[in-house]
């Protein structure tokens, strides 16, 4: 598939504009994740009370496969256990190794079904998944 | 001579495909011309024996066929002597091979000055040697960001200066540095100059005898040639000082009770096996680019430069990156548009270009900015590769902004 044809609607809308940007007010709990290679930076801002997370918010310098993915992902989390937003992030991880197999775990996030195809493309999709899960894991 | 006119006829990349082609990457690598991919399919049919080592008529059609690409390249390069062009496997490894035997002869506190436009090749070896032994790599400070002056290099050299070690042509921005007059006052200091000219080999004409450099670093397949192959030119006197950087097969004359005796240029510094059919068709590259006039060829790509630098510079929302009297690469940043964003949606166009950081680290700190959508020029280019990207890019800005 040519990666152009994966700048559907949903990920343009999720790119100029994306949910749960910022900084959450009482954050107990922030990571950076950066990739070098293309200058992608996203900033994970959590507030965790009690094993969930009752915010989870996002400042995303990068492309627009990434900051509409962040978005996506944000946007799934609010209001889950730790464990429970961990399980998804995972299930997503290994989905977009596998999606031409497969289905995603939540819809939402079939958009990206293109871009994980790409070797080239697929980090700008994960970074933000793989900044929560290690903010996450910090919070424990 | 030929005409450049019809030159994306010659490439099958562009010959054979029925849709519109537009490939703006060339300062990555070019595309290959028929006469190219004839002479390599050619060399593993006529050619495929180890030179310098059989006795036999095969092996030695093979020695002299490498013997003549070697003259091919002192000729297209202006090079006093043919000793003086080491075959290695790319401008990479010319470079780190030429850090490597430099080493000796440098101490802690012996300065090495490159500029801020250098790719890692030919940065990374000089800081690991520093690393290592304690030398000071130190970055020539300039006036302006996107062009490297005589001044700013006069300024730069200290007394415990030993080597400039600079590009001619920098990949991201097209700058083309003064090394002649470099040269000229390096010499004047006993400062050894080498010079990475991966990025000029294709688009200037470079007389290697007029530079006065010490070594020049050129690779085959950022000039129509196969990868995998590329040369230090090098000049002699300094060469044959040299700990040669490999050892291995047909570079020494005798090995006896421990002890080895080299073999005398070029072989001293050519280990192992060479890469044949990269050198043959490098030979067929540089008769291909020698079919045209130098000065046609050159004029050709500052044209085709010069008009993708206006055209852009028209466009809201860009800001150009590049010496405006460069040549080869510029590059470029759109506001609101990620450069990897850029590039897919203008491959959807089928456009090619390169973003990211371009092996520049440095440089993309100096410029203050993480990653950048770069153009570059090739023979084959025309103005129909300049609309499609200006009409990409417009279309990229209507995607995303």
């Amino acid at each position: 598939m040519n990666l152009f044809e994966a700048y559907s609607e949903q990920i343009k809308e999720h790119s100029k504009n994306p949910h749960w940007t910022g900084k959450c007010q009482g954050e107990n709990v922030s990571f950076v994740a950066h990739n070098p290679l293309c200058g992608d930076t996203v900033t994970i801002s959590l507030v965790i009370d009690n094993q969930t997370i009752t915010e989870a918010r996002a400042v995303v310098n990068g492309c627009a496969f990434c900051r509409a993915s962040t978005s996506c992902l944000l946007s799934s989390v609010q209001g889950l256990s730790k464990q429970e937003a961990l399980s998804l992030i995972d299930s997503l991880l290994l989905w977009s190794k596998k999606t031409r197999e497969e289905k995603p775990p939540l819809d939402l996030f079939a958009a990206f079904t293109p871009v994980c195809a790409s070797p080239m493309r697929l980090k700008c999709v994960t970074l933000s998944w793989y900044a929560l899960k290690s903010a996450i894991e910090l919070s424990f | 001579m030929s005409s450049l006119v019809n030159a994306k006829n010659d490439f099958p990349l562009f010959s054979e495909r029925k849709d519109a082609f537009h490939y703006l990457d060339s300062a990555s690598t070019t595309q290959k011309p028929q006469a190219v991919i004839l002479a390599v399919a050619e060399a593993y049919k006529r050619f495929c024996a180890n030179p310098h080592r059989g006795a036999y008529r095969l092996s030695e059609d093979v020695t002299a066929k490498v013997a003549s690409c070697r003259e091919s390249l002192r000729r297209f390069f202006n090079v006093p002597d043919s000793h003086e062009v080491i075959f290695t496997h790319g401008a990479t490894d010319a470079l780190n091979a030429l850090v490597f035997m430099m080493t000796p002869f440098l101490e802690a506190g012996d300065n090495v000055i490159v500029s801020p436009l250098e790719h890692h090749a030919n940065l990374l070896p000089w800081y690991r040697q520093q690393k290592n032994i304690g030398t000071l790599v130190s970055t020539i400070s300039t006036e302006d960001k996107f062009e490297v002056t005589l001044s700013d290099i006069e300024r730069s050299i200290t007394p415990s200066t030993k080597i400039i070690s600079v590009t001619h042509v920098s990949n991201v921005l097209g700058t083309i540095l003064p090394i002649k007059e470099i040269t000229q006052i390096a010499k004047e200091k006993n400062i050894r100059v080498f010079v990475d000219g991966s990025q000029a080999a294709a688009n200037l004409p470079v007389s290697i005898k007029n530079l006065g450099c010490d070594a020049y670093i050129v690779s085959a397949h950022k000039m129509y040639g196969p990868s995998g192959v590329g040369a230090l030119i090098i000049d002699k006197a300094l060469a044959e000082t040299f700990e040669p950087y490999q050892l291995g097969g047909g570079m020494v004359l005798d090995v006896k009770d421990g002890e080895m005796i080299f073999a005398p240029l070029p072989e001293r510094l050519e280990a192992g096996t060479l890469p044949i059919e990269g050198i043959i068709g490098w030979q067929a590259a540089i008769e291909y680019l020698s079919s045209f006039k130098k000065e046609e060829k050159e004029k050709h790509l500052r044209n085709l430069r010069s008009k993708a630098w206006e055209a852009l510079s028209k466009i809201k929302g860009l800001t150009l990156f590049g010496s405006k009297d460069g040549i080869g690469a510029f590059s470029f940043a759109v506001e609101g548009v990620h450069s990897h964003d850029m590039a897919t949606i203008l491959d959807g166009n089928s456009v090619c270009v390169r973003a990211g950081h371009h092996c520049a680290k440095p440089l993309m700190g100096i410029l203050g900015i993480e990653s950048l959508a770069r153009v570059s020029f090739g023979i084959y280019n025309d103005e129909s590769d300049i609309e499609a990207l200006v009409k990409g890019i417009v279309q990229a800005q209507r995607i995303l902004l």
